[in-house]
């Protein structure tokens, strides 16, 4: 569920307020300035390379394992305020994996949804003296099937995490000509629940994200930007399991372009390097998106 | 080492050379820590679980006992790389607990 974490700093992202074209490129689901409303798809494919272990070692998938991973995320965005905004996230996630004791299976089904919202209190460049502030408020809800109810014995049709998660962090941005720099920290925790018996809690999260755009021109756009998570240790039974925290680093580059006045699209490659001391606990995948945004002004 | 100390309880994996992402099949050796003794007649059940991810496995493994403090766990199916507990509770006149960690890639 390594994916589940980064789609709700998506999420989050993605309820950004624009200050300017630069941004579409890192947070494809935020309203412009001028916009009260979008509709978007984005459609995800990830390839698993490996993963890293408790000691951030990267280990190359055995031999005869495989596994795709995709995603297909609708979601919305909608202005309530002046200068907060509301925004709704819906993933579908499906999984084709393999391996040389179970074969192959594919499943999936509907994600943990995320609902989410963002206030602005300083755009980028409203000030001189400070960089655009906001805060980022979400919530995930468990709607997805969580690993230990797959029907499919590795798991393909999981697709969340069993858990309410609560986030919040703060947006900071602020633009040089054409550049945008964008950062933000979001800090998170899911509630615990019980498996089969077993009662346990992942460790508080904290991620941070630090992206640069460049607008082309009008409506074109390009960025390159990477986040990085950190989980605590989990506990499991009240007990703190030692060498159970995670982390994960992503990279990523996007490029957005506005077709029409309400339409643009947005898509890029992102990968966890897969390499040693890049991830802890985690799997490690290549991969790349693109989005379709239908906005209204 | 089980909870209560009495007893040692280790793996091995008998669906291949080494545990492995999807389903294995491993023999728990139970012995008493203080005799060296193996133990049967004991009752196991067991749980597969993945703290890190705060998750367990699709399956419930079956068990049965094959004699001289060995017991066939089979359907213990992996489904992530990582760290996993066979979460193994031991029913009976003196109730214990055992959690061996596994890992695959």
């Amino acid at each position: 569920m390594g994916c589940t974490l980064a789609a709700l700093l998506d999420a989050d992202w993605a309820s950004a307020q624009a200050c300017c074209a630069g941004a579409s490129a890192i947070t494809p689901a935020r309203l412009e300035l001028h916009e009260q409303f979008l509709v978007g798809l984005q459609l995800r494919a990830a390839w698993m390379l490996g993963s890293y272990d408790a000691n951030r070692d990267f280990r190359n998938l055995p031999s005869g394992a495989a596994q795709w991973d995709f995603e297909q995320d609708a979601f919305g965005s909608l202005r309530l305020l002046r200068r907060g905004q509301l925004g709704l996230l819906v993933p579908v996630l499906e999984s084709w994996r393999k391996t040389s004791t179970t074969g192959s299976e594919f499943g999936g089904g509907l994600g943990d949804v995320n609902v989410n919202a963002r206030y602005d209190f300083i755009y980028a460049n409203e000030l001189s003296y400070a960089p655009g502030v906001a805060l980022l408020l979400g919530v995930t809800v468990p709607t997805g099937r969580a690993p230990e109810a797959a029907e499919q014995p590795l798991g393909s049709d999981a697709t969340g995490i069993g858990a309410f998660q609560i986030s919040a962090g703060l947006g900071l941005e602020r633009s040089f000509g054409d550049f945008l720099v964008s950062g933000a920290g979001i800090f998170s925790k899911r509630t615990s629940r019980e498996v089969r018996g077993v009662e346990s809690e992942l460790g508080a999260a904290l991620s941070g994200m630090l992206g640069l755009a460049y607008t082309i021109r009008e409506g074109t756009s390009a960025a390159i930007f990477g986040t990085y998570m950190y989980e605590g240790n989990a506990s499991v039974e009240g007990r703190e399991i030692p060498n159970t925290a995670r982390e994960q680093l992503r990279l990523a580059a996007a490029a957005s372009f506005s077709i029409l006045d309400e339409w643009r699209i947005q898509g890029g490659p992102f990968v966890d390097p897969p390499a040693n001391g890049f991830g802890r606990n985690q799997i490690a995948s290549l991969g790349g998106s693109f989005t379709v945004i239908r906005s209204f002004l | 080492m089980s909870d209560t100390g009495a007893l040692s309880v280790t793996w091995e994996c008998v669906s291949g050379d080494a545990p492995a992402r999807g389903r294995n099949r491993f023999e728990l050796l139970i012995e008493s820590t203080e005799s060296g003794e193996p133990v049967d007649g004991l009752s196991l059940s067991m749980v597969p679980f993945m703290p890190a991810m705060g998750h367990g496995s699709s399956t419930v493994p079956t068990i049965a006992e094959v004699g001289s403090g060995k017991y066939d766990v089979d359907d213990v199916v992996l489904a992530m790389p990582g760290v996993w507990e066979l979460r193994t509770t031991i029913s009976g006149d003196e109730p214990d607990y055992a959690a061996p960690r596994v890992e695959i890639d």
